[in-house]
This record gives C-alpha cells, structure tokens and sequence, in this order.
C-alpha cells in the first residue's frame, strides 16, 4: 500500500525538480545571479576591463564600463564608431594606464583615479570617477581628460560624462 | 537679472537645461516611469537621480518634480514625455538638454550659476534670459512658451520674438513664432489648449503634417551638417596623425608631443562632440517621430477607420510614408539598437 502511494506521489515530486533542474541549466548564470548577486568588480578590475576593451579588435561592449544611470551622455557612447573616434581612436592602441591610486569614497560613494592614458600617441592626463552600480560592481561615471601641459583640470575638455 | 540662455527644442514646448548635475527626482506621485539609456522602463522613485538621455513618461494622474542643485525646478505635469539630451556645442563642451516632447513642464530657475542653461523643444529654439516659464508641448507638434519672469527670445524658422513677463507665444512646427499675446495667469488649461490643438490638426491634417516633415527635416539638416562636421575632423585628424609621425620621426620625442597636445588632442576632442552633436539630434528625431507623428497617426487611423478613401486621409498617408522613407535615409543610420 505504502509502496503504490510512493509510486503515485513520486511524479509530483520528481517533475517539478526535474524542472527546476532544466531552469538552472538554461538560466543558471541568471538565476545564481538573483541569489548571490553578480561577481564583484573593483576599482581596479573595472579600470583593466575599459583598457583591455579600448586594446580589443571589437570594441562594441566598451560602453558597458560605464555607469548606465549615473553617466552624463551614456546612450552616446553605445555606437562602436565613438570608441573608433577621439582620444579612444583605434589607431593609437595598445593603451594603457599609468600607477595611480584611487581615493576614499566620498559621500556620495563616488570614486576618482587620477593617472595616465598611454598610446602610440603622447600620454594625455586622465581622470575618472566610479561608482558602485551594485553593491561590489564598480562602473565608470565620468573621464577627463587633458593634455599633459594643462595644469588645471577646471578648464579641460570634458570627454565622457560631463559637459 | 543674470542672463539665462536656453534652446526650446519644441513638440512640447519644452526644456530646461541643467547644468553637469544630475536632475534629483524631488517629488512624484501617480503613473511616473523612466525609460534609461538602456531602454528598459522602471516606476521612478522620489531620490532617483536623472541623467541625459533618461526620458520621463507620466500618465494621465501622474506628476513629477525634478530638483538641480538648489538652482532649478522643473515640474513636470500629467500625460507628458521629458527628455534629458545631451550635445555638443561649438565650443568644443557639451550641454545638456531638456526636452519635452509631448505635455507640458514649467521651470523655475532660483538663481543662474556660471555657465547658461539651454532649453529646446522640436518646433523652435529659443534664447532665454529669465527665471520662470512654462512649455508645453502639443499633440501636433506646436509649442507654447509662456513667461513668469525674465526675458525669453523665441526663434524659429528664421523668425525671432522677445517675451517679457506675463507674455506668451506659440509656435507652430516649421513655422515662425506666432504673436505675442498678454498670459492671463490661470485661465491657462494645457488639456484644453492640447485638445484645441488636436482639432485644429484633424480639421486639416495635410497642413499638420507638412509642418511635421518640416521640422523633421530641420532636424535632418543639422544630422547631415554635424555628420559632415564630424566626417572633416576625422579627415583631418588622419593627415594630423601622418603629419604627427613625421615630426617624431625628425624632430624628436618634445616636437612630438607639442605638435600632439597643441594640434591633435583638440581635434580629437572637437571630432568626439560633433559626433555627440549627431546623436543629439538623431534622438531628438526619433521622439518627434515616436511621440508626435506615432500619435498622429493613431489619431488619424481612428478618425478614418469608416472612411479609408478619404482625400484628406489618403493625402495625409502619402505624407507619413514619405516621412518614414527620409527619416530612414537620414536618421537610422546613426541609431542603435539600444535607441530604438
């Protein structure tokens, strides 16, 4: 008796986690996701992303190290021709950033690095700010940037999320 | 009185520009969405911060209170589609945009901080010198701007009107602006003048939409002369390089990077905004596109759907296809996906 309602009930058990199974397998990575959050990007890690995005053959997620809210002009920068233009352009890789140090937070959890962007160009001063998308993912707000003779950082070009 | 310039960039009549600050969502209440620079919509929160390229959608109960600093206000009324734009001006800096596509928004700016604000709305651009003003932006794509205090220059089509307080004018897309007329504060409903314009459009909808392709096409003019812009510092930024080489070649590693800094990083920079300036008025196309002629049509399809061989419908038809074959030519090439 006990054994045909084993029987019975064994369906209702075992289809709904065979399912479950199949969902982890299809959207494990999401799902994993929702549960623990996504992998942690520092400061730093976020940094050598942009760089290695900027010395990549196909440039076209190098967008996606910026801040999708917090950055000033964020749908401008999607267009792969963007990246092929200004001081980013294709022609002066392999880029690179000098040593820098990135500061405390301040009150608004915002970040800044201050270094060098190096190229087949002459190096140009670079500035960036970040911020935590999500807790532990760091994103890029804003780039500065100015040429090397400029001493003051008030009066430069703004290049990327600020005008 | 500071001098406070804006751009009205007109459907709506709308637009407020701020400064390298974020817009702080101060107060909402009712239906308010946010469509990001990504595309997705999300229900917006009292604390959200705004940023270009970030559009505010309300619904017919919903309301929105934008907040810079402590240097302006904008308000933001029911059934109205927000956009904050971001371009590049000659100067090589950028400015951010406000622009309000369809509805109406108000801006109270409480003191001008150093750079001068810039407002536009599809139908005009207008240089304002004042400190509060309300935009609306009709379902035909006219604008009307009126003025509480300051001063606000309204150009469009080559025509130009200066406002004083209490004035008010409206502009018609791809028209000069109108006459002035004295603003009888109160006795403004922007539903009842949205709904008067609507009239206007359905008792002659070929006009309507000429004056739509219009301004569509000013839009596409700037495309073209930004995009040539663009093509030309490219051009010249590849001569700058050769020419780059060489003086690193003979003149040593100090020529080089003089010539860079002095010559080749401002052309970097200038080439960057002016593919920015593209962007800015490709998406200030496609939201007259989306939220003035979309609705248009709407409105036309349901007016006609009894009548699918009336003159004025087939006229009106003719029109839309060929609006939607030269926005294809002139603006699609310089959307993406996430755009759209």
């Amino acid at each position: 008796m006990k054994t045909k309602l084993l029987r019975r009930m064994l369906p209702a058990v075992l289809l709904p986690l065979a399912g479950l199974l199949i969902m982890i397998a299809i959207n494990g990575c999401d799902l994993l996701n929702q549960v623990t959050g996504p992998d942690p990007v520092s400061v730093q890690q976020r940094l050598t992303n942009f760089i290695a995005e900027l010395n990549s053959a196909d440039r076209s997620a190098t967008y996606l190290n910026f801040h999708s809210t917090a950055t000033v002009g964020y749908s401008q920068l999607i267009p792969a021709a963007y990246w092929d233009t200004t001081i980013w352009a294709k022609s002066k890789q392999v880029f690179s950033l000098g040593s820098y140090t990135p500061s405390a937070a301040d009150a608004n959890g915002v970040v800044t690095v201050t270094t060098t962007l190096n190229s087949a160009d002459p190096a140009i001063d670079i500035r960036f700010t970040l911020k935590e998308g999500e807790t532990t993912v760091w994103h890029i707000v804003t780039a500065e940037s100015k040429a090397t003779t400029a001493t003051d950082w008030d009066t430069v070009i703004r290049t990327i999320g600020l005008q | 009185m500071k001098r406070l310039m804006i751009t009205l960039l007109l459907f709506c009549a709308a637009a407020g520009l701020l400064y390298a600050e974020d817009a702080l969502v101060a107060y909402a209440a009712g239906y308010v969405d946010v469509k990001d620079t990504a595309g997705k919509r999300y229900a917006v929160n009292i604390g959200d911060y705004l940023v270009p390229g970030e559009t505010v959608i309300t619904g017919k109960n919903g309301v929105a209170e934008l907040e810079q600093g402590r240097a302006s206000v904008i308000k933001i009324s029911p059934n109205t589609v927000f956009t904050i734009l971001e371009s590049g001006s000659g100067g090589g800096s950028k400015e951010t945009v406000m622009s309000c596509t369809v509805g109406s928004a108000s801006f109270k700016f409480a003191k001008v901080l150093g750079k001068e604000p810039k407002i536009s709305t599809p139908s005009l651009t207008a240089g304002i010198r004042g400190t509060a003003f309300v935009v609306f932006a009709g379902a035909d794509g006219s604008s009307l701007i009126l003025v509480e205090n300051g001063l606000v220059e309204v150009s469009a089509e080559g025509g130009s009107v200066e406002l004083n307080p209490d004035e008010g004018v409206e502009v018609k897309p791809g028209e000069q602006p109108g006459e002035k007329f004295k603003v009888l504060w109160g006795q403004i409903d922007y539903s009842q003048w949205n709904d008067e314009r609507e009239a206007e459009f359905l008792k002659d909808p070929v006009t309507g939409i000429i004056r739509i392709r219009k301004r569509l096409q000013w839009f596409y003019e700037n495309i073209a002369a930004e995009n040539k812009a663009f093509l030309e510092k490219q051009d010249l930024l590849v001569k700058e390089r050769a020419t780059l080489k060489e003086i690193k070649e003979k003149e040593g590693e100090q020529a080089w990077t003089d010539y860079y800094n002095n010559t080749v990083y401002p052309l970097e920079i200038e080439a960057g905004h002016r593919f920015l300036n593209v962007r800015y008025f490709t998406l200030s196309s496609l939201s007259f596109r989306r939220y003035v002629l979309g609705k248009m049509y709407a409105v036309m399809k349901a007016t006609y759907i009894l009548d699918r061989e009336n003159k004025a419908y087939a006229q009106f038809l003719n029109i839309y296809g060929a609006i939607l074959e030269e926005f294809e030519q002139s603006a699609v090439p310089h959307l993406v996906e996430a755009d759209i």
